[in-house]
């Protein structure tokens, strides 16, 4: 089932998006597209680990990206998808992808100062985050959409 | 024992392996056989034995859903496909094998996150509710002896 993500909170300009152990990063509110409850995905073979899955949407086929297991998790099945837009690595037009998340993403809305430097996120977070900000006391990573969805090898 | 002639033009191969669906042109095939009549004594590296055609014997290879080697058979094994890869043939071990007549038209790529270097995967193909694997006997042979099998290029 598909949801289409509302923009009504002006005042937010972010989501909160759920990874689960992973834990949580960010995108803004314009990225995220749809949310899919309960999905039909598909298992491809010689697919990186956190990549297995592709989803149907709009008459496209969308990576379903893991960030948990990218991460160092383990596989889960899909519950809930979140898709997006993003810009590819070298420019172009706009391109789409999904990511699988543990619970429905939050609006939050994020200033300047909350901004931080990178090297306050885990390593693992780093090459997959464009900037970060502090919420909560937590710095949250914003997610580098056009590298996650890269091809492994770049 | 042949099991299935395959001539008819325009079609192509659709093989079951566990979960996977590979689809292969028609005219890389040359024959299906049982799997039970293929030969598992002192197998190539990477291979589960061998199969005769044309007066001589071809190694067979065994993939998984994920496309690794296998060299244990699993007992949903029951065809070997013969391929033809240029004046040269192998085996592919199969669940099941149809013959597709209507072949959709729209093709999708595979996202740019799951590409691999050298995958034999050409695009993909929505069939029946499932997707499918499109892939030749030529990138095929490759892949396999990419990963440790003796075959093709």
């Amino acid at each position: 089932m598909a949801t289409e993500i509302k923009r009504g909170l002006s005042r937010n300009n972010a989501w909160l998006l759920d990874f689960g152990r992973a834990g949580c990063a960010a995108v803004g509110t314009l990225v995220l597209l749809e949310l899919i409850d309960q999905p039909k995905t598909f298992v491809l073979p010689d697919t990186p680990q956190y990549c297995r899955r592709v989803v149907f949407w709009k008459d496209q086929l969308l990576a379903v990206m893991d960030m948990n297991v990218r991460l160092g998790g383990l596989p889960e099945p899909p519950k809930l998808l979140a898709v997006a837009g993003y810009q590819s690595s070298s420019g172009g037009e706009t391109r789409f992808g999904a990511l699988m998340l543990a619970s429905t993403p939050v609006a939050v809305s994020v200033g300047n100062s909350q901004a931080c430097a990178l090297s306050e996120l885990s390593s693992v977070w780093q090459p997959l985050a464009i900037s970060c900000f502090e919420h909560e006391g937590v710095p949250v990573p914003v997610l580098n959409l056009g590298r996650i969805f890269a091809s492994p090898g770049d | 024992m042949s099991m299935m002639p395959i001539s008819a033009p325009g079609a192509a191969a659709l093989l079951k392996i566990a979960g996977m669906h590979l689809l292969l042109p028609q005219t890389d095939i040359r024959t299906v056989e049982a799997a039970a009549d293929v030969d598992t004594n002192e197998p190539l590296t990477g291979s589960v034995g061998w199969i005769s055609y044309a007066q001589q014997r071809w190694p067979v290879y065994c993939l998984s859903e994920d496309l690794e080697l296998l060299t244990r058979v699993p007992p949903a094994c029951r065809v070997c496909v013969l391929l033809a890869v240029e004046a040269e043939y192998m085996g592919i071990l199969a669940d099941d094998v149809s013959i597709v007549r209507q072949i959709p038209q729209r093709q999708y790529e595979l996202p740019a996150s799951m590409r691999r270097a050298g995958s034999p995967v050409q695009y993909l193909l929505s069939m029946d509710d499932g997707i499918v694997c499109v892939s030749c006997a030529r990138q095929l042979a490759g892949y396999i002896g990419r990963t440790g099998g003796v075959c093709g290029d």
